[in-house]
């Protein structure tokens, strides 16, 4: 059998993963399948398409075994139990599909996941497709454009490859990216995350930096009542705006100066050229004073 | 403005999802749960996000959830609850069984 140990059997899977159903091929008498994966795992849903949603699922556990159950688990973890699922594996060019179902508030979501295995070698390739459907009874209710509303049910889907590295023995990260359609922007910003996993808290204190220290300075005075040129309000929105991505990968005061930047500049209060021209003389006096 | 609720009035969350700047969560959106106190009236946040006035001001509630209503599987204890302030225009009232 080629690079990959397929070693679990159907009846384990039924008892480690009771949601998931595991067949085999009929003309085939293999029962025994298995990817052996000793690492650290990291699941990451981010969509790849410009204003997409962004999702982001991390697991830090260190599996004896990562099947290829586990990334079901991780899905069923983000999504809940699918109400259908079922998988299916092949052996000689070893092949794993699944297909599972979530129905939401909502939304409808699909998932068929491939896996091939290259004869020999120790890496899998993973193709996974999400199709989303929007079955919100009221979609009228969200305020879409006109030629939307009219549109009860909309679908897109997203096709992604990514790598298996498998029988790593360093943590190795696994990445996963799902493009969800456009609709699904319409039932919460991308900010308002409250319930989504997040991960362990690191509680550990830490010191603010002087140019952090500036921005929440800064702040302060925009929002004063001597000045009163932006209120809390605004600034929060304009976080929000920055959007998936941005928003993701920005620390706390860098989401801070550019929520308050993009502010200024939509008021009137700054011009872009003005405020690229001093970026441009700052940079410059730094250069000038690392030399 | 008036207010519209009183301590103790069963509501359900606007289960709405309008763009732009809103300060319901989404997790709570559609769900029941029962007024435990009157905080304030303050200028719409909804609409200073974006530069107007905000006005008239709207009263703002603390409403209390069960866990278990607000999410599906919910291990804690029955008695868990969650408690979060909600501007009334988020608000419906819910009509009493019986």
């Amino acid at each position: 059998m080629g690079g990959i140990h397929l070693g679990i059997s159907a009846e384990e899977a039924g008892r480690g993963y009771p949601s998931m159903r595991l067949e085999t091929a009929p003309y085939r008498r293999q029962t025994s399948y298995f990817l052996y994966h000793d690492c650290q795992c990291q699941v990451s849903f981010r969509s790849p398409v410009r204003g997409g949603r962004a999702f982001l699922v991390k697991s830090e556990n260190t599996y004896p075994k990562v099947s290829y159950l586990e990334l079901l688990t991780e899905l069923s973890g983000k999504y809940g139990k699918p109400v259908e699922s079922g998988c299916r594996a092949e052996d000689e060019i070893i092949a794993i599909q699944c297909t599972l179902r979530w129905e939401m508030k909502g939304l409808l979501i699909k998932a068929l996941i491939r896996t091939a295995a290259a004869e020999g070698g120790l890496v899998a390739e993973t193709l996974l497709a999400v199709t989303v459907t929007d079955i919100r009874p009221d979609s009228a209710f969200i305020g879409l454009k006109e030629k939307k509303i009219r549109k009860k049910t909309s679908s897109a889907g997203a096709q992604i490859k990514l790598t298996w590295i498998l029988l790593s023995e360093r943590p190795i990260r696994v990445s996963i990216f799902i493009s969800l359609n456009k609709e699904d922007l319409f039932l919460h910003r991308h900010h308002d995350m409250g319930g989504l996993d997040a991960g362990p808290v690191d509680p550990a204190e830490h010191d603010y930096t002087p140019w952090e220290k500036r921005v929440d300075a800064i702040s302060r005075l925009l929002v004063g009542k001597e000045r009163r040129l932006i209120t809390l309000d605004e600034h929060r929105r304009a976080m929000e705006d920055l959007g998936p991505g941005a928003y993701d990968e920005l620390s706390y005061y860098e989401r801070w100066i550019s929520g308050i930047t993009n502010i200024l500049i939509e008021k009137g209060i700054i011009s872009v050229e003005e405020l690229g021209g001093k970026m441009e003389s700052v940079k410059a006096r730094w250069q000038e004073a690392r030399k | 403005m008036s207010a519209r609720f009183i301590v103790g009035d069963r509501v359900r969350v606007r289960q709405a999802y309008p763009p732009g700047h809103v300060r319901t969560p989404y997790y709570v959106r559609g769900k029941e749960g029962v007024v435990s106190r009157m905080i304030a009236e303050h200028p719409n946040p909804e609409e200073r996000a974006y530069g107007r006035d905000g006005l008239p001001p709207v009263p703002v509630y603390r409403v209390l959830f069960r866990q278990n209503d607000l999410w599906q599987d919910y291990q804690g204890p029955e008695g868990d609850t969650t408690e979060l302030d909600i501007q009334e225009h988020w608000l419906w009232p819910l009509e009493e069984d019986g």
